[in-house]
């Protein structure tokens, strides 16, 4: 009927993850996504650019 | 100390040698109207626009300041001051290129006149938009740069064992002469060379610290020593709730956007520049220059018990460093000072040289460059002159009004513009109620620096996106008449 209480010492924090630090994890996090969205803008455009016939950077 | 004063000869001498070169540069190209001098010729490509953005968005004054916020309120000033990396690196590939075709239609050599030539309106409300946005800019940065000069004095006396004045002195003059000699493409140039030195600066500074302990170790003890210093339940000192610092990245995002030392750098790109080539440089630059704040955790982990948290990284480069590594990183500093100076100076000379000058003259261009040049030697005096008979109190509230304040006033007309192409009337009140909200809740009701510019250039853009479509029979673009 009822659900198992989880133990309390089950329970991870968002902190205890990662480095102990939330704001660090999310510097961490943060540093990938500013890395990864640049990185998608470039492939996306440079593929966009040969398809058109653009290929004056390669 | 010799060493010191060798090595800031030869950074000297080499700044000004760019300055030389990039004044012959800027003439072969024949370039007139002063686009030569006050946009560097257009010929900023995208490892020099990368790093000119990411030395001037990454304030010097952060090498000391933001160390000793982390020493003091712990782990949230890393995620705040790593804010700024994402916010210039998405700033620019967003929005860069949609500022810089505008000008390149509409024309506009600064951001005032960009505001200026951007909107519909008679001959006199262009020139009234340009004089009162040059106006504004003129004011507002006149005020920021007094804080930047007194920085570079402070930490300059100490590095060449001279009194502040005469350090302030003699740095502003290296600035101005490579200013007055190279204009925009001078300081660009400078400001990659000193992004670079940051760049090695932040490298050694987090090596230092690695050889030393690990990060989570580091984290862990700093834990059990503070808690709140690791896992803050507020965002202090940038607002009361645990998200509140999330609003960094707006404010950096504006700031990186309507500031017009920043924003100015969008419309100097050469015409073919890949954009999405520049944010690849930007992006794991930005990301080295975040790792500076771990210097501030570091010294609360070796010694909790500092009297000033500001010295945490003077005491840092003294205790961990070598005199002649602690005195080249020193330098380093110093370079991230003066690139934003630089960028300030010649922003500020062009409001009142070209802006106001143009606007009240009722001149199509500037024939010569020299009143641009000349401004921008009596600029740096001005500059000097405010440094030394401001009073030392309300510095940081009046500096953040005059930040806090182009943001507000310029968040509508430029950003704002993307929605909706509004006219010059719009586009001065706009200006006028954000500069008034800024104000208003800066003095009157105590909201804190990234609070109210945001929450003014809110205002702002209400009003100009409300009357953008009233006045265009609510479209968003007005019918041809």
């Amino acid at each position: 009927m009822g659900e198992t209480p989880i133990p309390h010492e089950n329970i991870v924090k968002e902190e205890e993850i990662m480095t102990g630090s939330w704001a660090i994890n999310e510097f961490f996090i943060g540093c990938i996504v500013i890395m990864i969205v640049p990185l998608a803008v470039y492939i996306y455009r440079e593929m966009t650019a040969v398809k058109e016939g653009d290929t004056s950077d390669i | 100390m010799i060493f010191n004063w060798i090595v800031f000869i030869l950074a000297a001498a080499g700044m000004i040698g760019v300055g030389v070169w990039s004044n012959k540069k800027i003439k072969s190209q024949a370039n007139h109207g002063g686009e030569g001098f006050l946009l560097g010729g257009k010929q900023i490509g995208a490892f020099v626009g990368a790093g000119t953005l990411m030395a001037t968005g990454y304030s010097g004054w952060g090498f000391i300041g933001s160390p000793g916020t982390a020493y003091a309120f712990g782990s949230i000033e890393v995620l705040a001051n790593f804010f700024f990396a994402p916010a210039i690196v998405f700033g620019t590939l967003f929005f860069a290129n949609f500022m810089r075709k505008n000008a390149e239609k509409s024309g506009g050599l600064t951001v005032p006149e960009y505001l200026a030539s951007t909107h519909r309106g008679t001959d006199g409300q262009k020139r009234l938009v340009h004089f009162f946005a040059g106006l504004a800019t003129f004011i507002f940065l006149s005020v920021y740069m007094i804080g930047q000069i007194r920085a570079v004095g402070l930490v300059a006396s100490q590095w060449l064992d001279i009194p502040e004045v005469y350090a302030s002195i003699l740095l502003i003059t290296v600035v101005a002469i490579f200013t007055i000699m190279g204009g925009l493409l001078a300081v660009a140039l400078t400001d990659t060379i000193m992004c670079v030195g940051m760049l090695i600066a932040s490298v050694i500074v987090f090596g230092v610290i690695l050889q030393d302990v690990s990060l989570t170790e580091m984290i862990r003890t700093v834990g059990q020593m503070n808690s709140e210093l690791v896992n803050p339940t507020t965002s202090a000192p940038y607002g009361n709730t645990r998200y509140s610092v999330y609003l960094v990245f707006v404010y950096a995002l504006l700031f990186t956007t309507t500031l017009p030392y920043m924003s100015v750098r969008f419309l100097s790109l050469k015409e073919d520049i890949k954009i999405h080539k520049m944010a690849l440089y930007m992006a794991p630059m930005g990301i080295i220059l975040s790792l500076i704040p771990f210097v501030g955790m570091y010294m609360f982990y070796k010694d909790p018990t500092l009297a000033n948290p500001d010295s945490a990284m003077p005491v840092f480069l003294n205790t961990f460093l070598s005199p002649a590594l602690g005195g080249i990183i020193t330098l380093f500093i110093l370079f991230a000072m003066l690139s934003t100076i630089s960028s300030i100076l010649q922003a500020l000379a062009s409001s009142l040289s070209y802006d106001m000058y143009m606007s009240l003259g009722k001149k199509k261009e500037i024939k010569s460059d020299f009143i641009n040049r000349l401004v921008v030697g009596l600029t740096a005096l001005w500059g000097l002159f405010l440094t030394f008979v401001a009073p030392q109190g309300m510095l940081n509230q009046i500096a953040y009004i005059g930040t806090g304040g182009l943001i507000s006033m310029f968040v509508g007309p430029i950003i704002m513009r993307t929605i909706v192409e509004a006219d010059l009337k719009t586009c001065f009140l706009s200006m006028v109620t954000g500069f008034l909200v800024n104000v208003v809740l800066v003095l009157g009701f105590d909201v804190g620096w990234v609070e109210a510019p945001i929450i003014a250039g809110l205002a702002g853009s209400v009003v100009y996106v409300t009357m953008g479509f009233a006045t265009n029979s609510w479209r968003r673009v007005a019918a041809v008449e």
